[in-house]
């Protein structure tokens, strides 16, 4: 939306830009013409009719009027058909190449009609000389006369009139445009919420009618294009879950029977010491086959949405209790010494969430410390509450997560699991349990502690 | 039936090699009677002749499922059932245990926890008249015992602290309150555990649970008063800083 109104603003913005110019370009060429003509007249002034009537018709030495050389080669280079002076009576006195259908007398009313318009449709030109009045006939139809003939006031504000009338057409020519604008505007208006909701990745049906028809309809079929794809990748997504759901459960009825004779094996006292703890690695291997399987499962599922989660409020003070408990309760602390810190604001506090996923989530976390430091660490759990958020953090001084892993579980955006990526189920499932909960994961200090929030609604 | 071993086991399941294995483990735990069945059909075909006293039913069998199967013998008996299943979703427990099953085990499981949970199903319905008597009924904590069934503290003879309860009178019998013997049924069922405070509260006071930690702790030192030689240096009821209690195997 907000780029449509900008494309419009935009529009409207170089159209006022392209008026200005047009403008500047048709007054300079205009001032220009006029410039050029008033010199141009100013440089043919002495030929013209009126400073050459003194000149054409003179008295010799008779006193006899006659048409100079001078006045002849002007009246043939302007093409004038004839010349004639007459006296104050009306009386022709004086005639050059005067037609047969003309008088040779002229009352006051002739002289006064044609002197503006024409005599018997030969434009003429009249000039009062010393000798009497001059008159000048151009060829018939080759001059248009008009005379004008407008109040002083008007004349005296004609300036006024010519701005009124020049703001009056720009304003006329300004709305034009911005009601033109709007119109496109207003048809482009459905593409671009159309466009915004296909960037937002959501199904769109747009009317395909109008100017923007057409465009509208290729918005439409892209949308349908890309719902057929997310439909697929769905599809896909979910057979590649079942499918790993299917192997997790196929898997677990032959692993049964191993770690069962397994640990048949490895209370088998008629058996060798070797053999015995041969059979109970196969036992302790195969239950980490069945960790592995239960993650696989978990992480698919999780990746396409396709845990339900089983919310229910609980403290998670308490939760955080009950694990560390369990740590030690599993006789884990002797190698490794697990401390519990709970901010008293966190007492009381209920969280809204998957209890055992968040279960799950700690657990990894603090499986993981132990993992990767065999020879024993020191971990701290810890509990705090902030910005409406339950934060839970595990650190150890052990070893840390390696930098590879921090970033590629930091990077990666739920994308596809690169084979260069390195293993991390286990964080990876944390960070999953997180973001289901709209919560937040973090690895601070190195490496040497993972912050997972839950928000407290 | 005076032993749980004596009992017959139905085994459901279609795999052979399973149902080997886990006749085998039974027979080493003790069970002698065990029968098995690959299929619905068969497993219908035996509940004609004679009735098991405990059922060990597989979800995915060949022609059928596990979940029908026992609908089908619930309208005939009560025998206790025990789903062993590759099938490890919530649903599929809640499925499970909604229709009476009395427990649900996923594979791969360790051969130890079948047999716990076979015994302690086999204990529960047939050893008990009720299932209160089926917990533990004494506690034994050195120099003292307690009796959960009348609720009292036994004191060996001449054992018994004189400076604590005054007088040099010797009282080998002390009342527990009610309170106090859930917490202590508690404490003696996780013995050797921590049990947090939060678990502690909810087995006294059950939902709502929250804030009786001082009460608790109130509890605890009233107990260690009776069971303790030394209460101010118990040697069976620690604490455990930060997290609960815990009841010290002997």
């Amino acid at each position: 939306m907000k780029s449509l109104l900008k494309i419009y603003g935009r529009y409207i913005g170089s159209t006022w830009v392209i008026l200005a110019i047009l403008c500047m370009v048709n007054f300079s060429v205009l001032a220009w013409i006029t410039l050029d003509r008033v010199i141009h007249y100013e440089h043919e002034f002495p030929k013209d009719f009126r400073k050459m009537a003194e000149l054409l018709v003179e008295r010799d030495s008779e006193n006899e009027l006659f048409l100079t050389q001078q006045g002849k080669d002007f009246l043939e280079e302007k093409g004038y058909a004839f010349l004639m002076l007459l006296n104050d009576a009306g009386d022709v006195i004086f005639a050059w190449n005067l037609p047969k259908d003309l008088k040779d007398h002229y009352t006051a009313g002739e002289i006064s009609a044609f002197s503006r318009w024409y005599l018997s449709d030969y434009p003429v030109k009249v000039w009062k000389t010393r000798e009497g009045l001059l008159v000048a006939g151009g060829q018939k139809n080759s001059l248009w006369k008009f005379t004008l003939e407008l109040p002083m006031g008007f004349m005296e504000h004609i300036g006024q009139y010519l701005y009124i009338i020049a703001g009056a057409n720009l304003m006329i020519i300004l709305s034009v445009i911005g009601f033109l604008g709007y119109r496109y505007y207003k048809s482009l208006f459905p593409l671009s919420e159309g466009i915004e909701a296909l960037s937002r990745n959501q199904r769109i049906h747009l009317a395909e009618k109008g100017a923007a028809g057409e465009l509208a309809g290729r918005i439409n079929r892209t949308s349908d294009i890309l719902e057929r794809q997310r439909q697929m990748i769905q599809k896909r997504d979910m057979a590649r879950t079942e499918w790993i759901a299917g192997i997790s459960h196929d898997i677990r009825t032959p692993l049964s029977v191993i770690m069962g004779y397994a640990d048949e094996l490895m209370e088998n006292e008629n058996l060798e010491e070797s053999d015995r703890i041969r059979a109970g690695v196969i036992r302790n291997q195969s239950i980490k086959i069945r960790q592995l399987i239960e993650d696989l499962n978990l992480t698919s599922k999780l990746e396409y949405n396709m845990q339900p989660l089983r919310v229910t409020s609980f403290y998670p003070a308490a939760l955080l209790r009950t694990l560390a408990a369990e740590f030690i309760n599993e006789g884990l602390d002797g190698q490794w010494e697990v401390s519990l810190a709970i901010e008293p604001e966190l007492e009381g506090t209920i969280l809204k969430g998957d209890e055992e996923l968040i279960k799950r989530a700690v657990r990894n976390l603090l499986s993981n410390s132990t993992r990767h430091n065999a020879d024993g660490c020191s971990i701290w759990l810890r509990g705090e509450i902030r910005e409406n958020s339950c934060v839970i953090k595990v650190s150890d001084d052990g070893i840390g997560i390696p930098d590879k892993v921090v970033r590629c579980l930091l990077e990666e955006d739920g994308d596809t699991l690169d084979e260069k990526k390195p293993h991390i189920m286990g964080l990876r499932i944390v960070k999953q349990i997180a973001k289901a909960h709209k919560g937040d994961f973090q690895i601070s200090e190195k490496g040497h502690c993972v912050n997972i929030s839950f928000p407290i609604t | 039936m005076k032993h749980i071993y004596e009992s017959t086991l139905l085994l459901v399941d279609d795999n052979r090699e399973l149902r080997e294995m886990v006749v085998g483990i039974l027979h080493r735990e003790g069970f002698s009677n065990i029968d098995t069945a690959s299929c619905v059909r068969e497993a219908e075909g035996y509940f004609r002749h004679r009735e098991p006293d405990m059922i060990i039913l597989d979800i995915n069998l060949p022609d059928g499922d596990g979940f029908s199967l026992m609908q089908k013998i619930r309208t005939v008996s009560n025998v206790p059932v025990l789903f062993l299943s590759a099938r490890d979703e919530d649903s599929d427990r809640l499925l499970g245990l909604g229709l009476g099953a009395d427990d649900y085990m996923v594979k791969p499981f360790l051969p130890k926890e079948l047999t716990l949970r076979i015994s302690a199903i086999l204990k529960r319905t047939y050893l008990s008249p009720n299932r209160e008597s089926c917990q533990e009924e004494k506690l034994d904590l050195g120099p003292c015992s307690v009796d959960f069934k009348s609720g009292t503290v036994r004191w060996g003879q001449g054992r018994w602290r004189e400076s604590a309860q005054g007088g040099g009178e010797s009282k080998p019998e002390i009342p527990l309150t009610a309170k106090e013997l859930l917490i202590l049924r508690k404490l003696s069922e996780n013995r050797g555990n921590i049990v947090t405070f939060d678990q502690l509260c909810q087995a006294v006071w059950e939902d709502n649970y929250f804030g009786y930690e001082n009460t608790i702790m109130v509890h605890i030192r009233r107990l260690r008063e009776k069971i303790e030689e030394n209460p101010s240096k118990p040697k069976y009821l620690l604490t455990v800083r930060g997290l609960g209690y815990k009841l010290v195997k002997e």
